[in-house]
């Protein structure tokens, strides 16, 4: 299988996930949102040297995995692209910032060491807590909720166009590689001379598919704005969800749960 | 309910592909518009709906086509895109046949009855919460027309209806087509289709009408179509 078909059968995987049901999956989207807002604001909060206060943030993704019934396995597989960058923004902190601050018998800890971990935590959480929201929303949904925040038409209607339609692209991209390869025999890729044109060609076709998509929606009465998804009511269990993680999340941020746990055993 | 009097449209101001036609179609009508490549079909039905612009006067349901009356204009056509992938922008079956009925301001109720009734005539019933994506060519292809039947039109503008479809789904969209009463506006090559769903041809060339008559006296004529850069139509040429 080639690899545009690849990334389109992990998109469609993405969408089966949204449709499982379960506890979390049957949350209000609009309140599946802002937990998933408030959780990466409050994690990307914590100051480079709060490890140990920042590790007891995992119980959330930990935890909603479990009820969403969704493998961390697929997860982690999910981002195998974007785990490397993460790993990227801190690694020369251990290399610029030398400084011992712990020891633990003979390996000296330094501060660059804690804040690297640190910064790469603050990443796998973000991305494990906003991966758990469209695992468990369909991007409808979110668009709905993007909507209720007043998020301008425009820029909604833009992300779930994209979104629509990368999988059209993916074909398109597709169809031109097979057309390629078919004449580059013995070849592994796109030659670099052909990039150019490659690149320019996709635009050309992308910008000729959008034209059509939107005359389209234009013979339909489109005026601007999506009917993204069924209405639903914002019901008593969500507002529970919410304040629930909400209050959990700040109990995290302004206690050290790893220092209490610690003391117990101190 | 289609009035085209000396409508032209042009890239280029000098040198146009429709440089001035003059069309007139009755209600109920079933039109076959057939011409080589690139002799104006889409663009005369792009200029129908009012997707490009154009000059000379054009009236559809005696309304002229022009910006104030788009909206309404566009409620009485039916535009069938040549490529199913681009007139299917919604995640299933039910919402993209829904969206139209929607954006028009219709109740939830009215909206569920225009798609049932959508769905039923074009015979996909059975598609009607399937991801669009996962559907084949010839499903697309009946999806395609439930989204505009969804919306009432009073007129069918389709663009090569029957292209890639396999000989199977070909005969069901013809099929289909002849059971749908509305005024229709078919451009195609094919021209078998066109002589099984249509009463009225019009052959085009060089962005004009070069002929315009019933189907079965213009698709007979080997030399009329040669001149155009065509053929008989199959059925024909094996007699």
């Amino acid at each position: 299988m080639d690899q545009m078909t690849n990334a389109m059968l992990e998109l469609a995987d993405l969408d089966a996930l949204s449709k499982l049901d379960s506890a979390v999956h049957r949350r209000h989207p609009l309140v599946k949102l802002l937990v998933t807002i408030a959780y990466i604001m409050i994690v990307v909060s914590f100051s480079k040297d709060q490890l140990s206060a920042l590790i007891p943030m995992v119980l959330y993704p930990v935890l909603l995995f479990q009820l969403s019934g969704i493998s961390m396995r697929v997860c982690f597989y999910k981002m195998r692209f974007i785990l490397p960058l993460v790993c990227a923004v801190g690694i020369w902190n251990p290399i610029l910032d030398r400084q011992v601050v712990m020891q633990l018998g003979a390996l000296s800890i330094s501060s660059g060491m804690i804040s690297f971990v640190t910064l790469l935590l603050k990443g796998v959480f973000s991305l494990m807590a906003s991966f758990l929201l469209i695992a468990t929303t369909n991007i409808e949904q979110i668009c709905y909720a993007l909507s209720m925040l007043k998020i301008p038409d425009v820029l909604v209607t833009q992300l779930l166009i994209t979104y629509r339609y990368i999988s059209l692209l993916l074909k398109e991209a597709g169809t031109m590689m097979n057309a390629y390869s078919l004449r580059a025999p013995g070849q592994k890729g796109l030659h670099f001379s052909a990039w150019g044109s490659f690149v320019g060609q996709l635009l050309i076709r992308s910008m000729d598919r959008s034209q059509n998509l939107y005359q389209s929606m234009q013979m339909r009465g489109f005026t601007g704005s999506f009917y993204y998804a069924r209405e639903s009511r914002i019901q008593k269990t969500d507002i529970g969800y919410l304040l629930g993680w909400i209050l959990f999340f700040l109990l995290l941020r302004y206690v050290n749960l790893s220092v209490l746990i610690g003391n117990l055993f101190v | 309910m289609i009035k085209i009097e000396n409508a032209s449209f042009g890239y280029d101001k000098e040198k146009k592909i429709i440089p001035g036609l003059s069309l007139h179609i009755r209600e109920g009508e079933k039109v076959g518009l057939i011409g080589a490549n690139g002799t104006g079909k889409s663009t005369l039905l792009k200029m129908l709906t009012g997707l490009v612009g154009h000059e000379g006067s054009i009236k559809v349901c005696g309304l002229e086509v022009e910006k104030k009356n788009l909206a309404e204009v566009r409620k009485s056509l039916g535009f069938v895109l040549q490529d199913s992938d681009s007139q299917l922008f919604m995640p299933t079956v039910y919402d993209d046949i829904a969206c139209g009925p929607r954006n028009y301001g219709m109740s939830k109720e009215e909206v569920e009855a225009c798609v049932d009734e959508a769905l039923e005539r074009t015979g996909i019933s059975h598609l009607k919460y399937k991801e669009n994506y996962k559907m084949s060519g010839g499903e697309k292809r009946m999806a395609c027309i439930a989204t505009i039947l969804a919306m009432k039109p009073r007129i069918i503008l389709m663009d090569e209806p029957s292209i890639a479809l396999d000989p199977y789904n070909r005969r069901n969209l013809i099929n289909n087509l002849n059971e749908l009463p509305e005024t229709k506006l078919i451009a195609s090559h094919d021209l078998d289709m066109i002589l099984d769903t249509c009463d009225r041809v019009i052959l085009m060339n060089h962005g004009g009408i070069y002929a315009d008559g019933p189907a079965e006296e213009i698709l007979t004529n080997q030399q009329l179509l040669e001149e155009c850069h065509l053929e008989l139509p199959f059925c024909y040429q094996r007699r």
